[in-house]
């Protein structure tokens, strides 16, 4: 059972990554969330988008695709999935899918009405097997009609 | 380059060659965490410093210095609606080629995402902001019916002053 560590008051590129890691990496994960601005190395698991990690943002991709990348996920609903994830958690990036603007506002909503993290994670993981069944049947999530 | 690109989209204001201020958000915070981070794997430096406190004439001289360029873009903006809404006689009817119609769609699209580019690092409200959003709107009576995205860039406006 692998232990992964990221900060706390999470969103939605992390809370995508941990659902993606029990998911598709480790069914029996457990995450804990540090302060902001804590050293990655002094923290007992695997940091995941927390400065100097090796999962995150990299070459102005997220860290759900740092994920993808690392672990060679070729699922290609979710990859389409970590698109959207891209553009809502850097929404300064173009081209964005026309999803992404609707998903930041549900992941907000989701940061600013749940009392903990473990909540988020527990409401965030519901909407990510909700986007990730989107992604399944559409095809052309992510194109910017 | 790409790294003042960056901070330019995020609506950063450059102090010195080698200094940037930005509003302080979480999200804005964390976009810079990665910036640094991608300087420091290029073997450079880079520092993310919370500044906790600025003196009355600092904060004004910052914030005159990020909304003068934005104020800039606004009228660059209003300038290129206004030249729509000059060529009204030009722009297709509900009768005409789909393709010609479809062009002017594209031409609202464009000026309507780039309002709210601008609009998305104008933290303090620079000058020409309401004029360009009402220019701009005026052009939307010329809508097409093709893209279900344009919509009044003036929405949060008047959303904001609802609240």
């Amino acid at each position: 059972m692998a232990h992964f560590v990221t900060r706390e008051h999470i969103h939605v590129d992390r809370i995508a990554t941990a659902w993606a890691i029990r998911r598709f990496v480790d069914l029996e994960a457990t995450f804990e969330f540090v302060r902001h601005g804590r050293d990655v190395r002094g923290v007992g698991g695997t940091p995941f988008d927390m400065r100097g990690a090796e999962l995150s943002h990299r070459g102005g991709r997220c860290t759900l695709e740092a994920l993808i990348a690392k672990y060679e996920l070729s699922d290609e609903a979710l990859r389409r999935m970590a698109r959207i994830i891209r553009a809502a958690d850097l929404p300064q990036e173009e081209p964005a899918p026309p999803e992404a603007a609707g998903v930041l506002a549900v992941f907000d909503g989701v940061r600013d009405g749940s009392d903990s993290d473990d909540q988020r994670l527990e409401r965030g993981f519901v909407i990510c097997d909700a986007l990730y069944a989107y992604c399944r049947r559409n095809r052309l999530a992510g194109a910017t009609l | 380059m790409t790294v003042w690109r960056t901070l330019r989209r995020l609506g950063a204001g450059v102090l010195s060659p080698g200094a940037a201020i930005l509003t302080y958000r979480e999200d804005l915070h964390e976009q810079l965490d990665w910036l640094a981070q991608e300087i420091e794997e290029q073997e450079g430096d880079a520092w993310v410093l919370p500044v906790t406190e600025l003196s009355e004439p600092e904060e004004k001289a910052v914030i005159e210095r990020m909304s003068r360029e934005l104020s800039e873009e606004y009228d660059a903006l209003r300038a290129e609606a206004v030249s729509f809404l000059h060529r009204a006689a030009e722009h297709p009817g509900p009768d005409d080629a789909y393709s010609l119609r479809l062009r002017t769609e594209k031409e609202l699209l464009s000026l309507q995402r780039r309002f709210r580019k601008v609009r998305g690092r104008d933290y303090f409200g620079a000058d020409g902001r309401k004029e360009t959003a009402t220019t701009i709107d005026r052009c939307l009576a010329f809508r097409q019916g093709i893209s279900a995205r344009l919509t009044p860039v003036t929405d949060s406006l008047a959303s904001e002053r609802r609240r």
